[in-house]
């Protein structure tokens, strides 16, 4: 249990907008199913903790770019839901580019490390 | 405006959807096979101290500047309700400050910038008699006229007294100061 802890990544600030408006592309979600979702396809790797996935969600809510609203889910619970906007969908697109872009950068700083020049 | 009203209703929305984030953790891990203390346990741990996340979560919402300047103003006030004797040197310190700034403007104001209205006010000087156990007291007409013959050091003198009249005519009496000046007062000041 606590080396599964070790082998987690912090994330890099900003990347958890990223990653939350990457869920959120294939439809509405909660919070709960948001973090399931991340450690789920990042292979137990990421792990959103709830003080930073909660504030993120309201953050991204108030930037406009998801929108949240109250659903009852299959199991009569009430829960909120949260759902990509337009400007979302804008803003996830370049997002996207920025990571490929920091991606390549870094890559390119590690690479002559590891030819051992 | 963001009233009290829309706060509280987001907070009981935040409560809720942590409660709702707790409920859908423990549910998960029950199915997973853990007892229901078990599964309760891990999913707290799990969720962290719930009153820092939503801490953390109220900041995103933001506090208008009107708010904001509510609260400081709240915050100041109990602090200074709080410590008397620093309040009331905070006090003292502004009244004095306060206090010497006026006495040093109307000086300034008086003498650099509303200058009495006349060539060379600083020749003008004010004479007075003194006399045993009165000091600066009023003048005899007599001795003025004495003091205008033998001077020597002015270039002019005159001389003058306090003077009330009674206004009368329509509407009710009025009092209105005025002074007696000799002929030669506009000389002084010309």
């Amino acid at each position: 249990m606590k080396k599964r802890y070790q082998n987690r990544i912090e994330l890099l600030q900003g990347t958890l907008d990223l990653l939350i408006l990457q869920t959120l592309q294939w439809g509405p979600q909660h919070g709960y199913g948001i973090s399931h979702a991340i450690r789920l396809n990042s292979g137990e790797v990421l792990e959103v903790e709830t003080g930073s996935l909660y504030p993120a969600l309201h953050r991204l809510e108030r930037e406009g770019w998801i929108k949240s609203e109250w659903k009852v889910s299959e199991n009569k619970q009430r829960v909120k839901q949260y759902r990509l906007t337009v400007s979302g969908k804008k803003q996830l697109v370049s997002e996207r580019s920025r990571w490929a872009q920091l991606s390549v950068a870094i890559a390119g700083i590690l690479k002559p490390a590891t030819m051992g020049e | 405006m963001r009233s009290p009203l829309w706060r509280r209703r987001q907070d009981d929305d935040l409560d809720e959807e942590l409660r709702g984030h707790l409920q859908m953790a423990v549910r998960d891990r029950r199915e997973r096979g853990e007892t229901a203390a078990q599964a309760e346990q891990s999913a707290r741990r799990e969720l962290g101290n719930a009153g820092l996340v939503k801490e953390v979560t109220r900041d995103m919402w933001g506090w208008n500047s009107l708010e904001r300047l509510v609260q400081d103003l709240h915050y100041g006030l109990r602090m200074l309700v709080r410590s008397t004797s620093y309040t009331a040197i905070a006090i003292l310190t502004l009244a004095l400050g306060i206090g010497a700034n006026t006495a040093l403007f109307s000086v300034v104001n008086g003498v650099l910038l509303n200058p009495l209205p006349f060539p060379e006010p600083n020749q003008l000087v004010t004479l007075h008699e003194n006399k045993p156990n009165f000091e600066g007291g009023s003048v005899s007409y007599p001795n003025f006229l004495d003091w205008q013959r033998e001077n020597h050091t002015f270039s002019s003198m005159a001389i003058s007294r306090v003077y009330a009249f009674s206004l009368t005519g329509a509407g009710q009496a009025e009092q209105v100061s005025a002074e007696l000046i000799s002929s030669d007062f506009s000389r002084c000041s010309a």
